[in-house]
């Protein structure tokens, strides 16, 4: 058995006992890579491969030699008979939005196309403490924004391993798709608006949205600084709970991580579910997006088998022990999108104001004088998306307004929260353990067909979005195919630090799963590798 | 020529003293340091780096909220205020818009002639410094040593008349800076930076006129000097029939002139909103009172005292408390000395603070302490020295480290006292000299000082000098 | 209330301030979307807001409500922070003087 298939606690499992040297898991890993990944993306990428349609093309870079360090490090200790750490041995890619000291960190723009951060992120180093092998950087939308990975400077950008006509979704999109694809176990990537889960259920996997301030945030170039968190994609529950347990924590550089203590999530997640309260909604039931011409809200309803999967995974649930709890009124669910505009584009906007050619990063030769270096620099440094962001970051921020956007859609934001503070409510009608619902409208739709439509593109984040507003955890577990064979994913919302729970109750459906027919097939791009 | 009234507002940014910079570890004063090397991700604004609040700008803050009759606030909030130039790593500053750490307060100006104008506070809110920027060779280069500094920006309301009225609001501004503990308060080292909104008026409106803004103010003189230029300026201009135009000035210490740095345009959109990577700044009721007790008696209150309770003049009340330290010093003393309260302010007038010159020491940092000083002042007092030995003293207790009465024991400094052996001294002195003996007895009384002349050479300065005369005229008499 | 349509010239200064220069097939593309963008935002004005403002991640414990202690850290490579500036010389950052003595907003 190839030990690419192996997921992650085998693997450290095996490592630690010596039946498994790191330096041989590194070297599967690489090898999975090489036949499934194609090119890899680059600015300005000059495709070579004539099967690079079929390919995943889900890395930026390696880091092979960090890794190699790693792994002969890991396997000293365990020689020595030290413990390694709980990831062992385990092969990791990052989303390359994180900064490693002795590495590029890209962000898959040409604006950070050389730029070496002279420190690494708290949650990367906690991989790295903890015995995890840094394999290499994956592709992702530029500065992560979107939904598709199509936006990535660094072309060709990631494919959907199950369809590679299709999206891996976004912005983690080179995370999922690696995972996918087993070339890493697990990839550490990053959700402000559903950027973990939407690609995690395009591609099959588990996608964790930790509660805001689980995992710090120090090291993790900022989108929306109130919304962003970092997160595991993996292709088990298990997996995922162990990747969490290792970043977890407060950290003395993110004011915003909390103190709260972290559990032990593996034990956690080994408890049945009898009893467990999970709700379902009918405001989660399609996208209520409003009708250009008219301002009313329409709701598109979801795609028949993402629809059907939940209704499965609740009657799964059920069978279990778990009592479903129907018709959890979320009335603002639909302002999750508004919300999201103001507050993510006006954090986005400021977060990229540093980005000016002087200190680092992509710089125009021969700047006329200062206003030229900005204005040149940032507009050939940034993207469509980008460009995007920030000026509608702009346009709401500036004072000229009567109204503070910023203010009124924090007001907003709370009333989404309250919308789950009221189901989650111990004392309240429906006292939830976890709220059930679709992760993405839709399965994964093909290359080009959304990109362009920027509040379509959005509209489609709806089911993850007001997790983010609320801060809450969230998880997305593969639920089956479509009738296309494309993957679909439910997500489980939980209360805030309730990680332990929604792992509990993803990973009771993945072990009642664990014979359904849909998860013997495999994605199209592993099809092609021996 | 109308009768014209000069209004003014100063802006002043403050550096405080503490250790470390306001949102990351490294170190607030870097004055001395190569130029980047007091730098790390975070104040350089690395992509992915994070701000971490200095507990010690805030108390440092809300201790000069207090100190400033400002009000506490016991829950502020900082925001980002976005503008792009290279000395701002982030091409945002976090500052305190909506919610700062103090609110309204005043500062009381002691004038000169008696008056007292009450300076009101607009705005004081703590924010991060920028790094900063030099042209050499035309070439412009970026130090960033000082961004993140933390700064306290202190607004006045446009409350002061005069350039000297300036001028007398920063260097009380400065003294307080000082005596509180919060900065150091050097203007050539930028730990205090003024800017001045001027404008002018007709004596008896009530209207608010354009003002033009002058820039770097950064000495008490370039403050009375730039404010009265311009508001001469502004008066002849208006005189003539001109209009003042909201202009910002850059002020030339060295030529001594007013140049245009460029016309006020439309203010910047700073797009300000809530900092997302801050946590609110609270402070409990048990904390403000904490730092509110904390406050120590303010400069012009203690001078008042020292005039009301030790009967100093206002002149010593003023020299006594020029710095806090120095004060303390005094009163200490007085407390020690137990007597006259003006003795102790003479002796520290003269000797002491030229001991302080003499070594460059603050009064807390000499070897001598009040202690010491009123001992020597006692010793004096009891006819144990004389005036000179006593001077000499402060140096050989600042030099030796040992106390008054050991040194005089050890180097013999005593007056001699004892009124036989003076006696038998005298008495040989006046059998070597007949001649003026027989002169003084004849009536010449003048040649008194002689006589104690000789006997101060032949003791070595050390006879008593009453207890001299006494027995001079004893033996004298014929 | 009725968001008005951000009009090219309005657009000219958001352009500004955001320190772009972009030409006229990309102004279309992105205003076009910025004004579709708005239809949205136009929700939020349509919303009875209620009492209740408390920020939802205000009641979590965290580190930020203690501020750190003022002690100095040394970071141990400020000179690859510097080497990171595309125009460095002898440990400064060089940049260009702004146009005709214009200061930026």
């Amino acid at each position: 058995m190839s030990y690419t298939k192996l997921s992650a606690l085998d693997i450290a499992q095996k490592v630690q006992a010596g039946e498994l040297k790191a330096l041989d898991m590194l070297e599967a890993s690489l090898a999975q890579i090489q036949a499934v990944d194609g090119d890899f993306g680059q600015l300005d990428g000059q495709v070579t491969d004539p099967n690079t349609d079929k390919k995943v093309h889900a890395f930026i870079s390696l880091t092979k030699d960090l890794a190699l360090a790693q792994a002969e490090a890991v396997d000293a200790k365990v020689q020595k008979g030290e413990d390694a750490g709980l990831l062992a041995g385990v092969p990791v890619s990052i989303k390359d939005i994180f900064a490693l000291d002795g590495t590029v960190t890209t962000a898959a723009s040409r604006m950070l196309h050389n730029y070496r951060a002279p420190y690494t992120a708290t949650a990367v180093q906690k991989l790295i403490d903890a015995g995890a092998l840094i394999v290499g950087k994956v592709n992702l939308d530029e500065f992560t924004f979107g939904s598709s990975n199509e936006s990535s400077a660094y072309q060709p950008a990631s494919n959907n391993p199950w369809n590679t006509a299709h999206v891996p979704g976004g912005s983690s999109g080179g995370s999922a798709a690696a995972v996918a694809a087993e070339e890493t176990p697990l990839s550490l990537g990053t959700d402000t608006g559903g950027s973990i889960r939407q690609p995690a259920a395009f591609c099959g996997v588990v996608g964790l949205k930790p509660s805001y301030g689980r995992i710090s945030r120090y090291g993790l170039i900022a989108f929306a600084s109130s919304l962003d968190c970092p997160g595991p994609l993996a292709r088990n529950v298990p997996d995922a709970a162990l990747m969490l347990q290792v970043m977890a924590g407060s950290d003395q550089r993110d004011e915003n991580t909390s103190i709260l203590p972290v559990p032990n999530y593996l034990e956690a997640i080994q408890q049945d579910v009898k009893g467990l309260r999970i709700g379902l909604s009918p405001d989660y039931a399609g996208i209520a997006y409003p009708n250009p011409e008219t301002g009313a809200f329409e709701v598109i309803p979801v795609q028949r088998e993402v629809n059907q999967a939940v209704l499965d995974a609740a009657e799964c649930l059920a069978k279990l022990g778990a009592e479903i709890v129907e018709d959890v009124p979320m009335p603002h669910t639909r302002y999750g999108i508004p919300v999201y505009f103001v507050v993510s584009r006006i954090e986005a906007a400021s977060n990229l104001n540093r980005m000016d050619g002087v200190k680092y990063g992509f710089s125009v030769v021969d700047p006329k004088d200062l206003q030229d270096l900005y204005r040149r620099t940032r507009s050939e440094g940034f993207g469509m998306q980008p460009k995007l962001r920030i000026l509608m970051g702009a346009y709401l921020s500036a004072s000229s307004k009567n109204l503070n956007y910023y203010q009124l859609a924090s007001q907003v934001r709370a009333m989404v929260r309250k919308d789950f503070d009221l189901a989650f409510d111990a004392t309240g009608a429906h006292r939830l353990d976890a709220l059930l619902t679709p992760t993405t409208p839709t399965s994964a739709f093909k290359r080009a067909e959304l990109f362009g439509d920027s509040v379509l593109m959005q509209y489609a984040d709806q089911m993850t979005v007001s997790v983010n507003h609320a801060g809450l955890p969230a998880v997305t577990v593969p639920a089956g195919l479509d009738d296309a064979g494309l993957p679909i994913g439910i997500q489980l919302i939980g209360n805030d630090f309730r990680e332990d729970t929604i792992l509990r109750v993803a990973n009771a459906y993945e072990q009642a799963t664990s014979d359904a027919a849909w998860r013997k097939i495999r994605p199209m791009a592993l099809q092609e590798v021996k | 020529m109308k009768d014209y009234e000069i209004i003014i507002g100063l802006e002043t940014h403050i550096q405080l003293n503490t250790e470390t910079k306001i949102f990351c570890n490294c170190k607030a004063d870097s004055w001395e340091a190569e130029p980047n090397t007091n730098i790390c991700p975070v104040c350089t604004g690395q992509p992915g780096v994070l701000p971490r609040l200095n507990e010690e700008a805030v108390r440092k803050g809300a201790l000069l909220a207090a100190a400033m009759n400002a009000e506490i606030n016991p829950r502020s909030l900082f925001d980002r205020k976005h503008y792009f130039y290279p000395d701002l790593p982030k091409s945002f500053q976090i500052t305190q818009l909506f919610e700062p750490i103090g609110k309204g307060g005043y500062l009381d100006l002691h004038m000169a002639d008696g008056e007292t104008r009450r300076v009101r506070i607009n705005k004081m809110h703590l924010e991060e410094d920028a790094g900063k920027t030099k042209l050499e060779h035309g070439q412009r280069m970026v130090d960033l040593n000082r961004g993140g500094v933390p700064l306290v920006e202190m607004v006045t309301e446009p409350d002061l008349r005069s350039g000297e009225e300036a001028a007398q609001y920063l260097t009380q501004l400065r003294e307080l800076l000082r005596w509180i503990g919060v900065s150091e308060a050097d203007m050539e080292r930028g730990h205090l930076r003024c800017d001045a909104n001027v404008s002018i008026r007709e004596k008896g409106s009530s209207v608010l006129n354009t003002k033009t803004e002058i820039k770097n103010v950064n000495s008490i003189d370039s403050v009375r000097q730039a404010i009265t230029l311009e508001a001469k300026r502004q008066i002849e201009l208006v005189e003539a029939g001109g209009v003042v135009e909201p202009y910002t000035l850059d002020w030339d210490a060295d030529a001594g002139k007013l140049s245009m740095m460029r016309s006020k345009e439309a203010e910047a959109d700073y797009r300000y909103f809530r900092e997302p990577d801050l946590r609110p700044v609270v402070l409990s009721e048990a904390e403000i009172a904490e730092i509110k007790a904390s406050l120590p008696e303010l400069p012009y209150v203690r001078r008042q005292r020292f005039v009301d309770d030790y009967q100093l003049s206002a002149y010593d009340a003023e020299i006594l408390t020029s710095e806090r330290g120095l004060s303390d010093y005094f009163e200490e003393a007085v407390a020690l000395y137990g007597k006259d309260p003006k003795t102790i302010s003479n002796w520290m007038m003269n000797d002491l603070i030229r001991l302080m010159n003499d070594t460059g020491k603050t009064a807390r940092e000499l070897v001598l302490q009040p202690q010491a000083l009123a001992e020597i002042v006692r010793l004096l007092d009891d006819g144990k020295i004389n005036a000179a030995t006593g001077k000499s003293l402060l140096v050989k207790v600042e030099e030796s480290g040992k106390s008054p009465a050991v040194i005089v024991e050890e180097e013999g400094l005593g007056l001699i006292a004892d009124a036989d052996s003076l006696r038998t001294q005298i008495e040989v002195i006046l059998s070597g000299a007949p001649g003026e003996v027989a002169a003084f007895r004849g009536g010449k009384e003048s040649l008194m000082g002689w006589f104690v002349g000789q006997v101060m050479r032949s003791t070595g300065g050390k006879a008593d000098p009453k207890l001299t005369r006494e027995i001079l005229a004893e033996l004298l008499k014929a | 209330m009725q968001l008005d349509k951000i009009s090219p010239e309005a657009f000219e200064k958001i352009i500004e301030m955001a320190a772009f220069s972009l030409d006229g097939e990309e102004k279309a593309y992105l205003l076009e979307q910025l004004n579709h963008q708005l239809q949205s935002v136009q929700e939020l004005l349509n919303i009875p807001l209620e009492d209740e403002t408390e920020s939802p991640l205000a009641r979590i414990p965290r580190v930020g409500d203690q501020p750190r202690s003022d002690d100095w850290q040394a970071f141990e490579k400020p000179r690859e922070i510097i080497a990171m500036a595309t125009q460095n010389e002898d440990g400064m950052i060089l940049v260009p003087e702004p146009a005709s003595g214009k200061e930026l907003a």
